[in-house]
């Protein structure tokens, strides 16, 4: 017999709201957002990145480009998103 | 102070008075966050001699500007900064006073990006100076 794993579980701490910006408001799944920084250019500049690890099946849509509202502001898809592991999760980076 | 210390001190000053729409800084080692763009930085890469004859020597100091920038397209944020930079460069008086020739010789540009786009333009001069064998 299957498990049947609650996904939802492992947002509900730290997972913040999201949906697709097309999507009405009321549809957000939670998602958990990290915000952390970089050197870029062999160290020569410090960026910020923003990375959102969702369910995958919560956003069937989302492709890079799309645009995206995250605990309330608004951001773009940047490249396709990654699957982790056994596929249930997905990572995509978001720029401004 | 030697000559290549000098003409790299009227090339900063140039800079800093050019109103280039950029901070400026010389050598600086230390990363540049988003806040601090767009940002110049001033650096020497290498200088060679030519003898010229009767105790005369022709100096080429290589030069280098880094355009750090945030924007979008970045390249285009850093060409606003790189023609006025020229144009402040090869018209400041105390150092063209005192080289034989400015010389832009090539640029480099480099992409990346986290929640901006960025982008870093490495912008190449020679500068050329006449001295005394005797004279650094």
């Amino acid at each position: 017999m299957a498990f049947a794993e609650d996904l939802q579980v492992y947002l509900q701490d730290f997972g913040v709201p999201a949906r697709l910006t097309a999507d009405a408001p009321g549809s957000e799944k939670l998602v958990l957002l990290d915000e952390p920084d970089a050197e870029i250019f062999g160290g020569e500049q410090v960026a910020g990145d923003k990375i959102i690890t969702y369910v995958a099946d919560d956003f069937p849509g989302l492709v890079s480009g799309v645009q995206i509202t995250v605990d309330g502001v608004a951001w773009k898809v940047r490249g396709a998103p990654q699957r982790l592991d056994d596929g249930r999760f997905a990572r995509a980076g978001l720029k401004k | 102070m030697t000559i290549a210390e000098h003409i790299l001190q009227h090339i900063y000053q140039a800079l800093l008075t050019g109103n280039i729409g950029a901070s400026v800084y010389r050598a600086r080692t230390d990363s540049f966050a988003l806040s601090e763009l767009p940002a110049v930085n001033l650096k020497p890469a290498t200088e060679g001699t030519r003898t010229l004859g009767n105790g005369l020597k022709a100096n080429e100091l290589d030069i280098e500007l880094d355009v750090h920038v945030a924007d979008t397209p970045p390249d285009g944020k850093a060409d606003e900064v790189i023609s006025i930079m020229h144009a402040a460069i090869t018209t400041y008086a105390p150092l063209l006073e005192m080289v034989a020739e400015i010389s832009y010789q090539s640029r480099e540009w480099e992409f990346d990006e986290g929640d901006e786009q960025r982008g870093k333009v490495t912008v190449r001069y020679t500068v050329t100076y006449d001295r005394l064998s005797t004279v650094l």
